[in-house]
């Protein structure tokens, strides 16, 4: 890889993916009227835009690190940003299906 | 500086990225009521694409530049029999990828262009009756191409060696003879033999046997090593010990 020191704010990208593809946690639970009620997800969409930092090494191997914005603050020049898209699916484990 | 990079290696790294995030996912559903799957991804990229004659290269746009083309990377989830169906097979221990086959780079390079990459691809293309010869603008020299095909069936049909015995003619001179399987198999080609580092004449030349006439000095010597030249796919080389070879 090349000998530049990645920047602390990039992670790489599939990092990124399991933050962005993991909702919080717990589920939402409601009680309308004293019953109570669970909800949970059953997808995630998501598009984001992030920095994405492309790194080659001598054999031409490429390495992926990214960060999604960090400040909003209209600067002179912004940082390139690209969009990333996920489409997550949710299913309960087998084990809470039953 | 932003490196330039190859579309078919930045997607090598996108699907690397993809499974480590699959493969966290999936622990952390052990211990979770809810899993997690990627279904499907996209990336959208700002770059300048550049093309060297070869290859198309990009570089990600930096802050500041303007007129950026847009790329637009989609990866879809599909089942295993998806992939069987939609993909070549994977390359067998056997196959010669085209990146390791003894030909000119440039040539390498144009039938990677035209989605060649072993030489399986070229006996299937072969079998088709397709002519890469005359693919226009490709500059395919069909020699190379006949030579790597043909090389491919002779590795196929290795030689086998089960005997060697020598023997002498009705002139006097001296003869050995190599039995077994898949020996001279090309019309086209006379095998050579060169025993203990001297050329032999090869006075029967057949599937099954290879007859090598010594002369004087090779007999004296006692025929040892053996180089043959089959064909020009292949060449073996035999040590011949007291015991295996019988005399009549």
């Amino acid at each position: 890889m090349s000998s530049k020191r990645r920047e602390p704010k990039y992670l790489d990208l599939g990092e990124l993916i399991v933050a962005y593809a993991t909702p919080p946690e717990p589920l939402l639970a409601v009680q309308p009227d004293g019953e109570s009620c669970r909800m949970r997800p059953t997808a995630v969409s998501l598009t984001s835009p992030v920095e994405l930092e492309i790194r080659v090494d001598s054999s031409g191997r490429v390495e992926l690190a990214s960060a999604p914005p960090l400040y909003d603050v209209d600067t002179s020049f912004r940082p390139v940003f690209q969009r990333l898209t996920l489409e997550v699916d949710v299913t309960l484990s087998s084990e809470e299906a039953r | 500086m932003n490196q330039a990079w190859k579309l078919e290696s930045f997607l090598d790294a996108i699907v690397m990225e993809l499974d480590k995030a699959r493969e966290t996912l999936a622990i952390k559903a052990v211990n979770k009521p809810l899993n997690y799957a990627v279904k499907d991804l996209a990336i959208e990229l700002q770059t300048f694409p550049t093309y060297d004659g070869d290859d198309v290269r990009f570089v990600t746009a930096q802050p500041g530049q303007t007129g950026a083309s847009k790329i637009s990377v989609q990866l879809g989830s599909i089942t295993d029999q998806q992939v069987r169906a939609t993909s070549k097979e994977p390359p067998s221990k056997s196959d010669v990828q085209i990146a390791d086959a003894k030909i000119e780079p440039s040539m390498k390079n144009e039938l990677r262009k035209l989605g060649v990459t072993s030489v399986s691809d070229l006996e299937r293309i072969d079998r088709e009756n397709i002519d890469l010869a005359k693919v226009p603008e490709r500059n395919l020299d069909p020699g190379a191409i006949a030579n790597l095909i043909r090389q491919r069936s002779r590795d196929r049909t290795p030689p086998v060696i089960k005997r060697a015995t020598l023997s002498r003619a009705a002139d006097g001179r001296r003869r050995l003879t190599l039995s077994g399987q898949a020996l001279a198999l090309s019309a086209e080609h006379q095998p050579e033999a060169v025993v203990d580092g001297r050329q032999q004449r090869v006075v029967r030349a057949a599937p099954d046997a290879i007859e090598v006439e010594l002369d004087a000095a090779a007999e004296a010597h006692g025929a040892r090593d053996v180089v043959l030249a089959l064909d020009p796919y292949c060449v073996l080389r035999v040590e011949l010990k007291s015991s295996q070879v019988g005399a009549r």
